[in-house]
């Protein structure tokens, strides 16, 4: 199969699984941030930068980490890697969904910085200009890494000791990248940046573009490689479930559901299991909003505002996440004496509870401290 | 009796599935589903279990109606879906006991069906890395485990090796013999001649054959083709309906 056949395949896949809000979410994800930035921006040009700033670096952390999800950890890694595809062939469409979805990202974020031009447009327009660098850096730079990374994991002797690679390396340069953009950031306000910007930028650039040629000439021979142990090695990390009873906060709520109880405690295991990165991210917005509340910053609405929005956004998703397989099995249970008004209960409290403990609470800690 | 069918009716938009079934199925029973693929077989398995619902009809298990009390009469059904529906991120243990809990039971009984069926030693594998046989093996430990009445196995022998075969049907056996009914669909009719005690057929979402007893008893003498040669006679061969 040649690349441009297999483009066409994933293409076809991409399209059918996309939804019509995926196709708008550019554009109504750079309508609120840019509401959100006109109206820091009434206060003052600077404010209404740090409003995008935080928004901007909050939207790229997480396209930075979905990043190894558009190249390897994928549900169709392991089917690719048994047929008989050419690396280059599996290259190409790994890639093209990378560059897709940072043109994506940086559409929304330069819509977003649109209402900055009303006050100064040469200030607005190192905006994005740093946009556009964030975008490359999305598109090229952290695909770069993460395959760099999934090669080294491919070619070692023992895939499991290295296997943690697979995400902290994206991690790594991600955050890399983030602290080049703080590096800067005065420079978007007319400050003294803390770094010259010409000079950051074009290491960004550069190392995006130089970091692409190289995967683009080593990469291929490897690819098939990497999406067969990639998805195996995530197969065996996966088999090695943490079998832990539940938490004492588990039990408090499941003791409260009544009849709901056997579906929470049932949703409270699959969901630590299936999706930890809601506990990791849960823990990060915590931990952010407790130093927003014991620093005080001058101005803490963005940041209460970007970890709150955030916070009710993904308590959104995994409203859906517990709704869906692997964690509810509709067929299963409707065949089981469990009426759906409890299961409906089950639901309702592991999302709140999740949002209660890692949103809710910080943010009355904080709101106090700051009030 | 522990489940009645009455004038069972399903559509799918505007095809029919299952058109006015009517059987009763008694304690005891190991009971055979033949038909051809698309006869309606698995609807009418996911309808007594309560995983679809019936256009008209209605449905008893354990004198309960499934309409006016599904929750009462589900405790009473397990169902083996095809594929089976497993928590894949739960282990073998903890999903048959999370349906063995379901249906008031618990975790004692959910090691016993699993030790009865040959799975003790995968009991703390999770259920996404099983193949194809130990999946249908867990899924018809988690239709058999706890207080169950009537279980629903939709080709659920498919795909067992020999000695798991043997023992799957050792504990349909024994379910069968504690009170409970088996109604299971499937196209091994060598696994049909060992075990059942009643065979329906179905085509085209009817009930076309109903035997038992000693009309059962005499077709099996007739020799080892002898329900090939009953499905043969009473199906035309006119591929996929």
């Amino acid at each position: 199969m040649s690349p441009a056949q297999l483009m066409r395949w994933s293409a076809l896949a991409d399209k059918r699984a996309r939804s019509t809000l995926s196709v708008i979410a550019p554009f109504v994800l750079g309508g609120v941030l840019a509401a959100w930035v006109a109206w820091r921006s009434s206060i003052s040009f600077a404010t209404g930068s740090h409003a995008w700033t935080t928004l901007v670096v909050l939207s790229f952390a997480i396209a930075f980490m979905r990043v190894p999800f558009h190249l390897y950890w994928r549900p169709d890694a392991s089917l690719l890697a048994q047929l008989p595809i050419d690396g280059k062939a599996l290259l190409a469409p790994a890639l093209s969904r990378c560059v897709r979805a940072a043109a994506m990202q940086t559409l929304a974020v330069a819509i977003g910085a649109a209402p900055l031009f009303a006050y100064d447009v040469h200030l607005a327009l190192r905006h994005l200009v740093l946009a556009g660098a964030l975008g490359v850096t999305t598109a090229l730079f952290l695909p770069a890494v993460a395959l760099f990374g999934a090669t080294v994991v491919a070619l070692s002797p023992d895939r499991t000791q290295t296997a943690p690679m697979l995400g902290a390396l994206p991690g790594f340069a991600g955050t890399a990248v983030i602290i080049a953009v703080f590096l800067v950031a005065s420079w978007l306000t007319g400050g003294e940046p803390a770094a010259p910007p010409p000079i950051v930028l074009a290491i960004l650039l550069a190392g995006s573009v130089l970091a692409f040629i190289g995967t683009l000439s080593s990469t291929p021979r490897y690819m098939g490689q990497i999406l067969r142990d990639v998805s195996a090695l995530d197969r065996q990390r996966l088999a090695t479930l943490e079998i832990k009873p539940p938490t004492g906060i588990e039990n408090a709520i499941a003791n409260m559901l009544g009849e709901g109880a056997l579906p929470y405690r049932k949703d409270a295991r699959l969901m630590r299991r299936r999706y930890p990165m809601a506990y990791a991210l849960g823990a990060l917005a915590f931990v952010v909003l407790v130093i927003v509340g014991i620093s005080q910053p001058e101005d803490p609405l963005p940041y209460l505002i970007a970890t709150l929005g955030g916070g009710v956004t993904y308590a959104l998703a995994l409203r859906s996440r517990v709704w869906s397989s692997p964690i509810e099995l509709a067929r299963l249970s409707a065949s089981l004496p469990i009426s759906p008004q409890a299961i409906g209960r089950a639901k309702r409290a592991w999302v709140l509870g999740w949002f209660a403990i890692f949103i809710a609470l910080p943010a009355v800690f904080t709101i106090l401290r700051i009030a | 009796m522990i489940a009645k069918l009455d004038e069972l009716t399903v559509h799918y938009g505007k095809r029919l599935a299952v058109d006015h079934l009517s059987f009763e199925l008694e304690a005891g029973e190991i009971v055979l589903v033949l038909g051809p693929n698309g006869a309606g077989k698995s609807t009418t398995l996911s309808a007594i279990a309560g995983a679809i619902l019936p256009t008209s009809g209605t449905i008893v298990v354990g004198g309960e109606d499934l309409a006016k009390a599904p929750r009462s009469a589900r405790k009473k059904v397990g169902f083996a879906d095809q594929p089976p529906a497993l928590y894949e991120f739960f282990t073998v243990l903890e999903h048959v006991t999370f349906v063995a809990e379901a249906r008031g039971s618990d975790q004692t009984a959910a090691s016993k069906i699993l030790a009865d069926l040959g799975l003790a030693k995968i009991e703390n594998r999770p259920c996404r890395e099983l193949s194809f046989g130990m999946r249908q093996r867990v899924g018809l430990a988690a239709a058999l485990v706890g207080p169950v009445e009537l279980a629903l196995l939709d080709e659920t022998l498919n795909g067992l090796d020999p000695h798991a075969s043997r023992a799957a049907r050792s504990a349909l056996r024994t379910k069968a013999d504690g009170g409970a009914a088996v109604l299971m669909s499937t196209h091994l009719l060598g696994v049909a001649e060992h075990s059942c005690d009643r065979i329906l057929v179905v085509n085209k979402g009817k009930l076309v054959e109903d035997t038992r007893g000693d009309a059962l008893k005499a077709l099996l003498a007739k020799g080892p083709t002898a329900i090939e040669d009953l499905y043969v006679s009473l199906i035309p061969d006119e591929g996929p309906t």
